[in-house]
């Protein structure tokens, strides 16, 4: 069967491929290969037209386009285990004149349709990305912020991460970074963990970065939020108080919610020995406000109202024996839970880190919920 | 009330926070692959392109901020729906649930889209924790993100998630159903804690709906033992 005639035709090879005899398939399907390279050889527009993807029904041409399409996939897919292949149409979006959309189908049938994309700039044949070092391109001040967080990405999970947390740790201490990189250093830095040694001094920067923001009338809320979480993370109890600027109204981001939850990161590790009265004082504000009957409702209030339960909890204030009696005067069941709820978690996390028995916080959370300890 | 398939006509109106199930998009697969919370009570039928939820995506999207951080509006096609009937004071608890992991901090974009994400039943896998072992936010599939806002938002546990021995094994093929074929490489896997060989012990997105196929006495008093793998579909 292996003859020399390269004269074959579709139905021949159709025969051979319901026969199951696969290596004779392989055999004229090389051979089909030659025939088709032969034939483009010998037109006149065969060198210039030598098209990446070929038209339905030509066998050869897709046989050729699986090898194609794996070579541009492999350098998109390796090492990068979030990327998922597909296959994707591109056309004209007939709902948004003048854009694109693509209907992408992953291997196991899932589509999704995109619309309204920006229409395309051709570039000619798309081929692998050059090898890069994520090191170096992290590294890269010349380089676009998206490029060097990408390159954090591909770190992400190597060897190097530790080196990338020092890095970027480094970076946000350093004053005067572009604004676009430092908002994504700040976004980075809640992602990763930093050695001791550099917490105080990220801490003090974050905080910072924070304050700044929130005054300036753009209103980076996202960046300032992050900051201040990060911040809060790192901060030693002592230097609590510095949180009392964010719990104020003011500025062009609302703080309030998120210093709330701050202060309880602080002290859920190890309750302070005093009271901090000033920041206690406007956390109990908080606390009475927000579980007023006229004010109290589900949803962010309730939260508010929460978190400042727990933050006065975590400083150890006595005033939280009074704020749980306004919570069972609101006569909401599922409320009373979900505070237990959360003191109960506060309470663990001060056992699991061994704080004695008799430490005033303790005792002032013990006796609020009644449980001993 | 049993769950049911949704009609593609006249349609079904839906309350706020049922359970939204999506199929496998394949045709005739009755494999539930997605399960989300109905953000708003209204009218839906077979066939809409999508219907507004809260859900883990990933990313999570429980509320007003997350939906801002993440620039996402989720939907989810709905094919199957679940539902417990709800009093005015259950709803509240689970807007409180929903507010909560809502503000939890979430780090953005791709660089940390799945360390939020886990399959994992274990406890040391629910919070992502920071160096210092502060739990920051909690981590969900899409299937424990629902039960956890009845669980923990109501009080009322639809699978009794906490013996995973409870739950039955699932084999790779399936988790792949689920998931894609991502989870066919095994640094995926870690990465969502669906770690050492198959088969694993995880709750799939169908046996919540097989939870709520009952009368809402049972579901108010006890939880659902899931009976086989064969729960991953619907009906």
């Amino acid at each position: 069967m292996h003859g020399s005639d390269e004269s074959l035709d579709m139905s021949e090879l159709a025969t051979f491929a319901s026969s199951g005899r696969s290596e004779n398939l392989v055999f004229w399907v090389s051979r089909m290969l030659k025939v088709q390279s032969l034939q483009r050889k010998s037109s006149p527009q065969a060198d210039q037209d030598s098209p990446a993807v070929p038209l339905f029904g030509d066998l050869a041409g897709e046989l050729k386009l699986g090898h194609d399409f794996a070579a541009f996939f492999r350098p998109l897919i390796d090492k990068n285990f979030t990327a998922e292949p597909g296959a994707a149409v591109r056309d004209e979006d007939e709902e948004n004149p003048g854009r694109y959309k693509i209907i992408f189908r992953t291997r196991d049938g899932e589509e999704t349709l995109y619309r309204g994309l920006p229409p395309h700039t051709p570039v000619g044949r798309c081929l692998p990305p050059p090898a890069h070092d994520p090191w170096t391109s992290l590294q890269d001040p010349t380089a676009l912020p998206q490029v060097r967080y990408a390159a954090l990405n591909e770190i992400i999970g190597s060897p190097k991460e530790t080196d990338a947390a020092v890095y970027l740790a480094q970076q946000i201490i350093r004053p005067g970074l572009p604004p676009a990189w430092r908002d994504l250093v700040v976004f980075a830095l809640e992602a990763m963990h930093l050695p001791p040694d550099l917490h105080s001094q990220v801490a003090g920067r974050l905080m910072m970065i924070a304050a700044e923001l929130r005054s300036q009338p753009e209103g980076k809320d996202k960046v300032v939020w992050s900051a201040l979480r990060r911040s809060s993370s790192l901060l030693p109890p002592e230097k609590a108080e510095s949180l009392l600027q964010f719990l104020n109204s003011g500025g062009s981001v609302d703080t309030r919610s998120v210093a709330l939850q701050c202060i309880v990161r602080v002290f859920e590790l190890s309750p302070p020995q005093t009271v901090p009265l000033t920041l206690a004082d406007r956390v109990h504000a908080f606390a009475v406000k927000f579980l007023d009957v006229d004010v109290f409702a589900a949803g962010e209030p309730s939260l508010i109202a929460r978190n400042s339960i727990a933050a006065l909890a975590s400083t150890g204030d006595p005033r939280l024996q009074d704020v749980i009696g306004r919570v069972a005067a609101l006569a909401r069941p599922w409320l009373t839970r979900r505070v237990q709820q959360q003191l109960a978690k506060l309470r663990w996390s001060w056992h699991d880190r061994g704080v004695r028995r008799d430490h005033p916080a303790l005792l002032n959370l013990n006796a609020a919920i009644g449980t001993p300890g | 009330m049993p769950a049911q398939v949704i009609p593609s006509a006249p349609g079904y109106s839906a309350t706020q926070y049922a359970v939204i199930g999506s199929y496998l998009n394949k045709h005739g697969s009755r494999f539930i692959r997605h399960v989300a919370l109905l953000r708003n009570g209204g009218f839906i039928h077979n066939g809409m392109d999508g219907v507004e939820v809260w859900h883990v995506g990933p990313p999570l999207v429980a509320g007003v901020n997350s939906q801002n951080q993440t620039g996402q509006n989720p939907v989810c096609k709905p094919d199957v729906v679940g539902w417990l009937a709800l009093e005015a004071q259950e709803r509240e608890s689970m807007a409180d649930w929903l507010a909560e992991v809502d503000k939890e901090q979430r780090p953005l974009g791709n660089l940390t889209l799945w360390q939020q994400y886990t399959v994992s039943l274990d406890p040391t896998h629910e919070w992502h924790r920071d160096e210092q072992g502060r739990p920051l936010y909690r981590r969900f599939s899409c299937a424990s993100f629902v039960l956890k806002v009845y669980e923990e938002g109501l009080g009322r546990p639809l699978i009794s998630i906490s013996d995973p021995i409870q739950l039955p094994e699932v084999e790779l093929n399936t988790v792949a159903h689920a998931y894609g074929d991502m989870v066919q490489r095994e640094p995926m896997r870690r990465r969502i804690n669906l770690e050492g060989a198959p088969p694993w012990r995880i709750v799939l997105a169908g046996y919540v709906l097989h939870a709520l196929n009952r009368l809402d006495t049972e579901i108010r008093t006890r939880s659902h033992s899931v009976t086989g793998v064969k729960e991953a579909e619907f009906p």
